[in-house]
């Protein structure tokens, strides 16, 4: 018999509510890698990304009980992770504030490109930039919805992102060579 | 005029043509970017953020059971002194003075294995220096690290309690961590017995 994984998240949503402990750790175990994964991206750093990740769990935990199944558990789990994770680098982020419009200028990616290098051009980028490539690109959230979260202006999120695949471009180059 | 009709028509369907070879080109190199993004290492969290989480999960249950008791005594308190002083005002003001004792009982911290962790991390020590290549395989060094970790966890932990004596949930978490221990303990013996 096969079991509507939504009906699995349901059950799982429920016990976490009623502070079960097997639930908590089963809640945290679908989403670790991949919220570890995200905090390491915005952060750099593996110590804060583990700090931001393991006070993200708190909240979510605590603030389950609001959760109303309007959007997916990951999505929302996702969004008070990415909080916490921007509130860790709010030091290191500098957003200068830019409206240049360079929308109509292509970056040319490598055939060849793999995700190893990716990951090590990313990780050289500014705190500013690195926040704006993985939210917007890599997590696919709008510049809208990246601009909010940032607290920053749509422009500046739009020409950060430029700037960054830019940035990706010139270091990818130099690996090359 | 028929001429010039055609001549438009032409030139339409190659700026389509263009638009259609820039669109696909765009698509092209865009796939590239997204192919490098699915392939992105994943990373896995330690296994201590855990039992960080919980235990910081559980000291929040237990400071809400106790602001919930501490408001339930203090209610309990002020209810029974104004049962007190309406039977004292009724009844009993006029009997002699009554004495009451009461006593205090203190719960002692359950003793830890110190003594058992100096010993085994002075036979891990002699281990390694007489067979220093059983003690770079990964195998141990796993067993190892997360021995020292729950160590590190379990410090913080018998801090907490020292300044929360006899909280319950602590207790459990140190419980918990021991009995933890003690297993990772049993695996780095039978590791050199074997």
């Amino acid at each position: 018999m096969v079991v509507d994984a939504s009906v699995i998240e349901k059950k799982i949503v429920e016990g976490c509510i009623a502070n079960d402990r097997l639930c908590q750790k089963e809640l945290y175990d679908r989403y670790k890698d991949a919220m570890f994964t995200l905090c390491i991206r915005i952060l750099k750093d593996e110590d804060l990304a583990a700090d931001a990740l393991q006070e993200g769990f708190i909240d979510v935990f605590s603030s389950i009980k609001t959760y109303k199944f309007l959007s997916t558990l990951g999505a929302w789990i996702k969004i008070i992770i990415v909080r916490k994770a921007i509130l860790h680098s709010k030091r290191l982020l500098l957003h200068e504030e830019l409206n240049e419009h360079h929308e109509n200028e292509t970056i040319e990616w490598s055939e060849s490109l793999t995700g190893k290098d990716l990951a090590k051009a990313i990780y050289s980028l500014p705190q500013g930039y690195r926040s704006v490539f993985v939210l917007n690109e890599i997590e696919g959230y709008s510049h809208k919805e990246t601009s909010d979260l940032l607290n920053i202006a749509e422009g500046t999120s739009r020409s950060q992102l430029h700037h960054a695949k830019k940035l990706l471009q010139k270091f990818l180059k130099d690996y090359r060579q | 005029m028929k001429k010039n009709n055609q001549k438009i028509t032409e030139d339409k369907m190659w700026e389509n043509v263009l638009d259609g070879l820039n669109e696909y080109s765009y698509e092209t190199n865009r796939t590239f970017l997204t192919n490098a993004i699915n392939t992105l290492p994943v990373y896995s969290p330690d296994e201590n953020i855990w039992r960080q989480i919980e235990f910081k999960l559980d000291q929040k249950k237990s400071n809400y059971k106790q602001n919930r008791n501490r408001i339930f005594a203090w209610s309990a308190v002020a209810a029974s002194l104004i049962i007190a002083l309406g039977i004292w005002k009724v009844t009993i003001h006029n009997k002699p003075n009554e004495k009451f004792t009461y006593s205090e009982e203190e719960i002692a911290v359950e003793q830890l294995s110190e003594a058992s962790d100096t010993l085994l991390n002075q036979f891990l020590a002699e281990q390694c220096a007489a067979l220093p290549e059983e003690c770079d395989s990964p195998r141990f060094t796993e067993l190892n690290n997360k021995y020292q970790q729950l160590e590190e966890v379990q410090k913080t932990i018998l801090k907490t309690l020292s300044e929360n004596p006899g909280n319950e949930n602590i207790l459990a978490s140190v419980r918990r961590i021991e009995n933890d221990k003690i297993q990772l303990k049993k695996q780095l013996l039978k590791y050199f017995a074997s």
